[in-house]
């Protein structure tokens, strides 16, 4: 979807002591994807939204830990949400977007909803959950046996019968039964992690 | 319900949750629950719970990634 995570994180990974504080890697793999998407969704193209995350996480990475030592930092994503939200106003301004759009609308409007604080810092919180869900879905999905993870999901986010579920998998419904709601808990407990970091 | 001495109780079904499945308090709760509907509801009951918690727009969401 977007360029390299890799290199994302290995940039905030350089700095040592932020690293001790929070675990970056997995602060990157959800806020990346997630400023990725809010910015395409304000209109910006796929290049220019990925040139967005390296801004924003660059920016994120050279004042982190200046942010860390305010008594008052307040949750961590606030703090991204509004680098952000300076960062596209900043981006949407400058002459390279006003040209790319005839009449500079699209930037226009971005912008205009960008000024709206409410609106997108809502959003953000959406969009937030979605990715720790993604996030921790991808890894408790690697973590299981496949045959685990359908029963979860078709029984769950299919909404499809246990009695039908346990047939087509070969499982007795019991299993299913273990099965969805052992994932279902990991799931949870992987979500509440990633959020106690960012109190 | 949650009486410790019965077959069916809460305890059984977190081990069932957090347990690790090849321990043998995991596997004869497991072969409880196969054949016991009340135990089948309250698991599936617990579970309503955790979905309820993550939020059906989280859940929808990974569909679409
Ligand atoms: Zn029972």
């Amino acid at each position: 979807m977007t360029s390299s995570p890799e290199t994302r994180a290995s940039l905030i990974l350089r700095l040592p002591d932020a690293a001790d504080i929070v675990a970056w890697d997995e602060v990157v793999a959800v806020y990346g994807p997630l400023v990725y998407r809010l910015a395409r969704r304000k209109g910006l193209q796929p290049n220019d939204a990925d040139d967005l995350v390296q801004e924003v996480l660059t920016t994120v990475s050279h004042s982190v830990e200046q942010w860390l030592r305010r008594p008052d930092r307040g949750r961590f994503r606030a703090w991204l949400l509004c680098i952000a939200r300076n960062t596209a106003i900043n981006f949407l301004t400058r002459p390279k977007h006003r040209a790319l759009s005839p009449g500079g609308s699209d930037a226009a409007n971005a912008l205009a909803e960008l000024a709206a604080p409410d609106g997108v810092s809502q959003e953000f919180e959406v969009e937030y959950r979605r990715e720790s869900f993604r996030w921790a879905s991808r890894r408790v999905r690697e973590s299981v046996a496949p045959n685990t993870w359908e029963a979860f999901w078709q029984t769950t986010m299919e909404d499809r019968s246990i009695a039908e579920v346990a047939r087509e998998l070969g499982m007795s419904a019991g299993s299913i039964y273990i099965a969805r709601s052992r994932i279902m808990t990991r799931l949870r407990d992987l979500v509440k992690q990633l959020e106690a970091r960012d109190e | 319900m949650n009486n410790a001495t019965s077959p069916c109780s809460d305890d059984r079904i977190k081990t069932l949750l957090q347990g690790e499945e090849c321990d043998e308090a995991f596997r004869s709760a497991a072969k409880h629950l196969d054949s016991c509907t009340t135990c089948q509801l309250r698991i599936a009951e617990l579970a309503a719970d955790e979905c309820d918690w993550m939020g059906c727009q989280a859940g929808a969401a990974v569909g679409r990634s």
